[in-house]
């Protein structure tokens, strides 16, 4: 049984690395 | 033998040993990523997992492989951590609780290897193994390829192509990290450390009591840990542990192991971009600001009248320090461990006099890049290298280049948002732990000293470094996962800005040298590069490092 705190780390995770994935196509955008 | 003598002696022992090992390391290195033959063995791991080796991938794509790759892993160690207790090689743990295995699980996907637990009572030897083990091959090799992929932005030309992520993993996991880490290993077993995979041990003590003998494959986590410059620890005092760093043999062997590739990687640059005197400039670099930290902190930590009356009486300042390695050795350590970004130690920085605290803690600041870590080393310098030939040509009126290729406004952008990123990223942090009651109420040791130990702890998770201050409650939640969040930045978005650099590079022609391009392998240059580490990346924290160690230490 996974804690409701489990999931929290699993949404903060794809939170974060979707910041990062945000950066590089904002850079995309700019390169072009 | 004073113990001056024997400091030097040391000193002068580990320089020697790594300008021996300079030529032959960055050769081989060299060799690895530019090899156009794959191995039987990595072509047997492409077919398993469905990789294209010969595939050349756009800056873009190669951030996307990163991005992807390291989701996966934070998410698999996490659900080891979480599952240790069910599986086998339990050796009695728990499942970790859940702040600690997220934080920890970030803290090693990102190189960092923060620990805001202790591992001989947290982790079981599945999870010390398969998950943080593995992870200090893999994200070692994850900045490698990065810095590899920089260093073709250099040589590339019309093209927005700069390798294959997948091979250049592989091939420095399997052609370098483990071939040094067996080696590493043996050596370490030789020396003392211990290996196996024991149950824990209880003893009845001679005074009748009962002591719990941990075990361990210690030695072979204790190789790549400073090879990969990942400084996890299996053991929560890490290499002040007699099984971990048995003598001082072992103790110098592992500062070596940590410098080895990051001092060699320079040689690696010269090499594959066909000037080898553009190698010796940046380690020359390197070098200098190695060499003044080591001097300044040992100078405050052995130095009389630094230290306050008790470490005087101790002819030194000895509070903290692992006695078999005395002031010298735990300098040298100290150093070397935060000029990388290994964060491993062999005594608590925390019982650093003020001033040499605040060096280790300006070490870190610097973006480690003198040598830095593995891969993060290399690009942090290109990067600051860039900027050095940018003021130049500010001052001579002309357009900037290195490496035959030209700095324009587009490639300072880049340079600006890499250098920038990690500053705001750990000033922010540190407002916002002063600033709370969350954060606030972890603090152990009032006044300036708190201070630098919050402002440590975040340049440690920024910078990828992982030593702590000590003195903060960090295994509070706000700590948890702030800390996660910082090093989870501070890894990967220094590397998309150290990317999108090495596309624009890869795009331009090559320009040739003109009469009005700066050398960059004269002494002129060197002198430059450190001039501008210091004042433009080393300035950012001064009134940070006023207010901590500087003030703790003139009170």
């Amino acid at each position: 049984m996974w804690y409701l705190s489990d999931w929290f780390y699993v949404v903060l995770t794809l939170v974060v690395f979707g910041f990062l994935y945000l950066i590089l196509k904002g850079i995309e955008t700019f390169e072009r | 033998m004073n113990d001056t003598l024997a400091g030097w002696l040391q000193f002068l022992l580990l320089v020697a040993a790594l300008a021996a090992c300079y030529v032959p390391v960055g050769n081989y290195i060299a060799r690895i990523f530019t090899d156009s033959r794959h191995w039987r063995i990595e072509r047997g791991i492409y077919r398993l997992t469905g990789v294209d080796p010969d595939a050349d991938m756009r800056w873009t794509a190669y951030v996307r492989s990163i991005l992807a790759f390291s989701l996966v892993a934070v998410l698999f160690v996490y659900l080891i951590e979480r599952t240790q207790h069910w599986l086998f090689w339990s050796v009695g743990m728990t499942n970790v609780p859940t702040d600690t295995a997220w934080n920890t699980a970030a803290s090693f996907v990102t190189n960092t290897n923060w620990q805001n637990y202790a591992g001989e009572a947290t982790m079981s030897y599945l999870s010390q193994t398969a998950g943080l083990m593995v992870q200090q091959f893999l994200s070692s090799a994850v900045g490698l390829a990065v810095a590899i992929a920089m260093i073709r932005g250099f040589v590339r030309s019309r093209t927005d192509r700069l390798g294959n992520f997948w091979v250049d993993v592989t091939r420095g996991t399997i052609r370098l990290l483990i071939p040094l880490a067996v080696i590493g290993t043996i050596i370490l077993v030789a020396g003392g450390a211990i290996e196996n995979l024991a149950s824990y041990h209880t003893i009845t003590t001679l005074a009748g009591g009962h002591q719990t003998i941990p075990g361990g494959p210690v030695a072979s986590q204790e190789a790549i840990k400073d090879l990969g410059n990942n400084g996890g620890g299996w053991f929560n005092v890490n290499a002040a542990h007699p099984f971990e760093n048995p003598n001082p043999f072992t103790n110098i062997f592992i500062i070596f192991m940590l410098l080895l590739i990051p001092f060699s990687t320079p040689r690696a640059f010269g090499k594959i971009v066909g000037d080898n005197r553009q190698g010796y400039a940046l380690v020359a670099a390197m070098v200098i600001i190695w060499a003044c930290a080591v001097g300044g902190v040992t100078f405050f930590e052995s130095h009389l009248g630094t230290a306050g009356v008790g470490p005087q009486l101790a002819h030194g300042a000895y509070e903290g320090v692992e006695t078999r390695f005395g002031p010298h050795g735990c300098s040298l350590f100290a150093v070397s461990t935060t000029v990388t970004s290994t964060g491993s130690v062999d005594c608590f920085h925390d019982s650093l006099t003020p001033f040499g605290g605040g060096i280790v803690l300006m070490d870190i600041a610097l973006g480690e890049i003198a040598p830095g870590g593995i891969g993060a080393g290399m690009y942090g310098i290109l990067v600051l290298a860039m900027v050095t030939v940018f003021v130049a040509g500010l001052m001579v009126g002309r357009t900037p280049e290195y490496i035959g290729k030209k700095i324009r406004p587009t490639e300072m952008k880049y340079a600006a948002l890499y250098f920038l990123t990690l500053p705001v990223i750990i000033l922010t942090m540190s407002a916002i732990a002063i600033g709370t009651k969350w954060g606030q109420s972890a603090i152990w040791n009032p006044g300036p000293h708190g201070l630098t130990e919050i402002v440590y702890a975040y340049a440690s998770q920024a910078n990828n470094n992982g030593s702590a201050f000590a003195g903060l409650g960090t295994a509070a939640p706000f700590y948890q996962i702030t800390g996660g969040i910082t090093m989870l930045l501070g890894r990967f978005a220094p590397e998309i800005f150290a990317l999108g650099l090495a596309g624009s590079l890869a795009r331009q022609a090559k320009t040739p040298a003109s009469a009005g391009t700066l050398d960059t392998r004269k002494p002129l240059f060197v002198g430059m590069l450190v001039g501008v580490i210091l004042i433009l990346v080393g300035l950012t924290y001064l009134p940070a490092l006023a207010l901590g160690p500087f003030a703790e230490g003139l009170h």
